[in-house]
């Protein structure tokens, strides 16, 4: 079943075309990586997937809602981290979540408490929830940021570099999470990264971007294949080059 | 609606300038109120004064503290919530939620507007409070215009309409400055804005005086003295703005 349809998107700054006739699908249960050179449209796209952008043409659909039209039905299914997450620091990291929990029709206020407190566990964050924000380290942000991304319950969750500034332990923290809320939840992931090592370990399928063009999509085997005996890193290097 | 409407309002409040903003307010009121406590006229310009009594107190102490909520307090709150929280990128995590733009947009604006009408209530109460406690009450009383005279009610509903007129003078300029919030791209720029805007309103038409000199409007338009159009430019602010800018809002792209 289709979670994500991007259908011939294009997004256009000025003269300058960000995003150019996009299509492809995310299936329940991916985990696809997003992957392209600094400046191939990736944030731009995730923005419009989160209906912070609109496309000049085409259609994005979650669950079959339309981001432009349906925009509450399709948000809702939706989690997302958007570039760095950015927290009220004058505000604890249950706080924040409980704020943010009362944007959901979906919680009702009896069981806001409590899916706070379920998700802040989910990400191993119980015991901190009532710091401020502004004393999290930013592994702990990144977190919480996943947290924030789990109130509604969502199909599926969108991170942006979800990995910027991580240690190698905070990494590998991240990489459990996604993995464990993947396989227990079935939650769909689609994951911006420049870490092919990374997303190697984690992904199901890659979309991979140059430019604002689609350049290949498919399963992580099939890129596999196409590579040969190079590594994904040195397939995707010459991808980009040619 | 009613969630965003708590959602944001809590934001307002933990943010530590609008606590400390309203902590400042009191104390320069109260300041004011010792002025004018030791004062014996009350001036509406340079040549035109009265008599300061218990009556009219209240009306002299907005004057006193309306300069400091048109040009500190009050663009400090609406810049912070309509461009600040873009700005810093809390705003996206809002943003990204099942939720109305448009909504979003009514229930700031709508937040700021009854923390104005609390500043404005906290200067009615403590400025009839003082005025009672300060200077002597008197039968009758008069205001800019002499030939009027009104009796302790009367002269309570005066004051109460000249603050309910310069409530809407500041929802026009929370409508203007929601509108300069959206075009410009930083708070700083967002207060030298509105600043340009009210400035720049005294020189492009006399009907748009009010932004800057809102006290000034008030009372002349309470005398009876006022050769411009009030109400009708207050209004087009306040609802243009408002609607301009709800609808930007909706059609924007949120890049930050």
């Amino acid at each position: 079943m289709k979670v994500l349809a991007i259908e011939h998107v294009t997004k256009k700054a000025g003269r300058r075309t960000l995003v150019s006739d996009m299509t492809f699908e995310i299936m329940q249960g991916d985990v696809c990586g997003f992957v392209g050179p600094n400046g191939a449209g990736k944030t731009t796209l995730i923005r419009m997937i989160t209906g912070l952008v609109r496309p000049g043409e085409g259609t994005i659909r979650i669950e079959g809602f339309d981001v432009q039209r349906d925009r509450m039905k399709a948000l809702g299914q939706v989690g997302a981290i958007v570039e760095s997450p950015i927290f009220f620091p004058y505000m604890s990291g249950r706080d924040n979540l409980l704020n943010l929990a009362k944007l959901h029709a979906g919680i009702p206020k009896e069981k806001r408490a409590a899916r706070v407190d379920e998700v802040l566990a989910t990400v191993g964050l119980d015991g901190r929830g009532r710091d401020k924000v502004k004393t999290y380290s930013l592994g702990m942000k990144q977190r919480l940021g996943i947290a924030q991304a789990l109130l509604g319950n969502p199909k599926l969750i969108i991170l942006d570099e979800p990995a910027n500034g991580l240690d190698p332990m905070g990494i590998r923290e991240l990489r459990n999470l996604i993995l464990k809320l993947n396989q227990a939840y079935g939650i769909t992931f689609f994951v911006s990264s420049h870490l092919l090592d990374e997303l190697q370990r984690i992904c199901n399928r890659f979309v991979i971007i140059k430019e604002g063009r689609l350049v290949w999509q498919g399963t992580q085997e099939a890129w596999l294949e196409m590579a040969g005996t190079s590594s994904l890193e040195d397939h995707f290097v010459e991808m980009m080059t040619t | 609606m009613m969630q965003l409407l708590q959602s944001d309002w809590q934001r307002i409040w933990k943010r530590k300038k609008t606590f400390v903003s309203l902590l400042i307010f009191v104390a320069i009121v109260l300041l004011d109120c010792l002025f004018l406590g030791v004062q014996s006229f009350g001036a509406f310009d340079n040549v035109s004064s009265v008599p300061l009594t218990a009556q009219n107190f209240s009306l002299f102490l907005l004057k006193e503290v309306s300069f400091f909520l048109v040009l500190i307090i009050g663009p400090i709150l609406m810049i912070d919530s309509f461009n600040g929280e873009y700005h810093g990128g809390q705003l996206r995590l809002v943003l990204i939620r099942p939720i109305s733009i448009l909504r979003l947009f009514a229930a700031k604006w709508i937040n700021l507007a009854v923390i104005l009408l609390l500043f404005v209530v906290v200067t009615f109460v403590i400025g009839e409070g003082a005025g009672h406690l300060l200077k002597p009450s008197v039968d009758s009383v008069v205001y800019l215009n002499p030939d009027r005279a009104y009796g302790p009610a009367g002269a309570f509903l005066y004051n109460l309409e000249s603050y309910g007129l310069f409530m809407m003078i500041l929802l026009a300029q929370l409508s203007v400055t929601a509108a300069l919030c959206t075009l410009l791209p930083s708070p700083i720029i967002c207060y030298l804005g509105w600043i340009g805007v009210a400035v720049g309103g005294l020189y492009v038409s006399d009907a748009l005086r009010f932004l800057l000199m809102g006290m000034s409007t008030v009372f002349q338009w309470m005398a009876g003295r006022y050769a411009h159009a009030f109400l009708l430019p207050v209004m087009v602010c306040i609802f243009l703005g408002f609607a301009v800018t709800m609808l930007w809002w909706n059609r924007r792209n949120w890049v930050k």
